[in-house]
């Protein structure tokens, strides 16, 4: 933690000093600063007192060799970001801490001269880290990937070997590193590909033609309608009104009613009067509106009584 | 001389009539046609009720003497099922408060009486809840023998988040078919998106195009169904929603729990 929070203050005054004695190499030297500050601590400090060091040398002489010596200074700063990491394992707490009040005492001070001294003395310190980190750091390395044994390298001949066995493999593996292919997409392609029905002179070459297919399938359309978004709930500056989107409730039945595998699950007919309840065609709404069951019925009235008299006309 | 002879017509659920119920003529209102499980058509009826049959309580000289013009009394659930042979014949009956000018000596209901607590009470008719053919009007098919497909909406809304935990979230508008059953209906593929409403967006607003369609549906459309002509009629039955949008539809403040509106 500790080393965290010093760690962006040796930045700033370092950058400044560097503009103030080497104009010319700001550009330069800006960026690799910049790139330090995602490392360690000790890294900074490193180039710092590469940095000074060269500057020392290289004053008088001119861009393209001080552009060089700046390639060699990234090269070392990352090669002592390793033993940075092995400082970090090792907690040498002690150490770091002297450093760092060094550190600080620098910074308030500003001083260019006591800066070089300064500088020269860490540098000495740092070789010293060095030297102690190279002795530790074949033994406490971690590898992220580790590098296949020679002794398990397959033994394949052919244009591939010995890495892959035949095009196919290297394609494919090239384009999920490539592109950065999800699993999921992985696993679709592979089941497309050893469909029995797939043939690879099928493959259209051109993606354009995808979208014109894409118009032809049978897609609802799409309705779209600014709706007022209310101002109590977004920030202030968020605008009043946004599209919502929408499909026609007409074009949802159409569908659903020429849908014969949805049809012939639908009930169309009146109400049902049943003990248990489980649907619609069960409730009240149902049975008494007109719009959802059966609302007129032809009922035969039984039985009328008409008395007349006959009339005979000759 | 004397004829016997039947004859047909036509009831619509609304209607008022005479039916007889062990032996007796009586009065009541058709309130729903139904079908029994054993595809037998069942009739639902509302009882109406002469001062006579009125609950002690409520008989009064008040009373008797608007019967002697006419009136008869609306009753309460629970209503009555008979069957479609115990019909004898339509009546006309006025409801006081949707007609002005009522003919003199005709069968009228102002009052509708109703069990609480054991108790029988009175309540003017105009509190009882409105039968469906007192609001709703469909056409008829243009021609009889187009088959009639009646749909019943059910519309479902709900926020959902959009990804992960961001705030803003989006509301989803559904629409099922009430006409399947609900072991169809619950199937994913049987819930049909109408539309997303944006964060904070005016709900009654995003549904004006929907509600101007439903309109239309709901007086009958003809549509090509399957090959051939169809009448369609289609009404929202339902609206669900859990309670913070249960609450914004019905316009009460919202509070966080979950329940199904029906």
């Amino acid at each position: 933690m500790r080393r965290r929070y010093i760690h962006s203050n040796p930045i700033k005054p370092f950058r400044i000093r560097n503009r103030f004695s080497h104009d010319s190499r700001d550009e330069t030297t800006l960026p690799d600063v910049n790139m330090e500050e995602t490392n360690n601590y000790d890294d900074v400090n490193y180039d710092y007192n590469e940095f000074d060091y060269d500057n020392e040398m290289i004053l008088s002489e001119d861009d393209v060799i001080t552009e060089s010596s700046d390639d060699d200074n990234e090269e070392k700063g990352n090669d002592e970001e390793e033993g940075s990491s092995y400082e970090e394992e090792g907690n040498n707490y002690e150490e770091e801490g002297g450093n760092n009040e060094e550190e600080e005492g620098y910074n308030e001070d500003n001083n260019e001269e006591e800066e070089e001294e300064e500088g020269n003395n860490e540098e000495e310190e740092h070789n010293h880290d060095d030297e102690e980190g190279n002795n530790n750091k074949k033994e406490e390395i971690h590898q992220i990937v580790e590098a296949l044994d020679e002794d398990k390298i397959p033994s394949c001949d052919g244009e591939f070997a010995p890495y892959f066995n035949n095009y196919t493999t290297t394609a494919l593996f090239c384009w999920l590193q490539k592109h950065n292919v999800s699993t999921k997409a992985y696993e679709d392609l592979v089941d497309i590909i050893h469909n029995p029905q797939f043939e690879p002179t099928h493959v259209v070459k051109n993606i354009r033609r995808f979208q014109s297919w894409r118009k032809r399938l049978p897609l609802l359309p799409i309705i779209t309608k600014p709706i007022k978004i209310s101002p109590k709930k977004t920030p202030s500056t968020s605008r009043g009104s946004k599209l919502s989107y929408q499909l026609s409730i007409s074009e949802i039945i159409w569908r659903v009613l020429n849908n014969p595998m949805l049809t012939k699950h639908m009930y169309f007919g009146p109400g049902i009067d049943s003990e248990k309840k489980s649907e619609f065609w069960h409730g009240n709404l149902w049975g008494e509106s007109p719009l959802f069951g059966q609302h007129e019925i032809l009922i035969l009235e039984g039985n009328k009584i008409i008395y007349f008299d006959i009339i005979m006309i000759y | 001389m004397c004829l016997l002879f039947n004859k047909i017509v036509l009831y619509r659920s609304g209607d008022f009539i005479y039916y007889q119920d062990n032996g007796q003529k009586k009065l009541g209102r058709l309130r729903a046609i139904l079908k029994s499980d054993n595809e037998y058509y069942q009739l639902r009826v509302q009882k109406i009720m002469y001062y006579n049959d009125l609950p002690g309580n409520l008989k009064s000289s008040s009373r008797q003497r608007r019967s002697t013009t006419g009136e008869v009394w609306l009753q309460d659930e629970p209503f009555l099922t008979i069957m479609t042979s115990q019909i004898l014949e339509k009546v006309t009956i006025m409801m006081a408060f949707q007609q002005n000018n009522i003919p003199k000596d005709s069968l009228r209901i102002s009052e509708i009486i109703y069990k609480y607590n054991d108790h029988w009470r009175v309540r003017d008719a105009k509190l009882s809840y409105l039968h469906p053919s007192d609001y709703i009007s469909i056409r008829n098919p243009p021609s009889l023998s187009m088959p009639v497909y009646k749909l019943f909406l059910d519309l479902y809304y709900d926020d959902f988040g959009t990804f992960r935990n961001v705030y803003h979230s989006l509301g989803g508008v559904y629409i099922q078919f009430g006409n399947m059953p609900t072991h169809q209906r619950k199937l994913i593929k049987n819930h049909f998106v109408l539309g997303f409403i944006p964060f904070g967006g005016n709900f009654n607003e995003f549904m004006v195009p929907f509600v101007s369609e439903i309109k239309d549906f709901e007086k009958g459309k003809i549509m090509t169904v399957q090959g051939q002509d169809a009448w369609v009629i289609a009404g929202l039955g339902v609206v669900t929603a859990d309670l913070p949008q249960g609450n914004d539809l019905a316009g009460v403040l919202r509070y966080f729990s979950t329940l199904l509106i029906i």
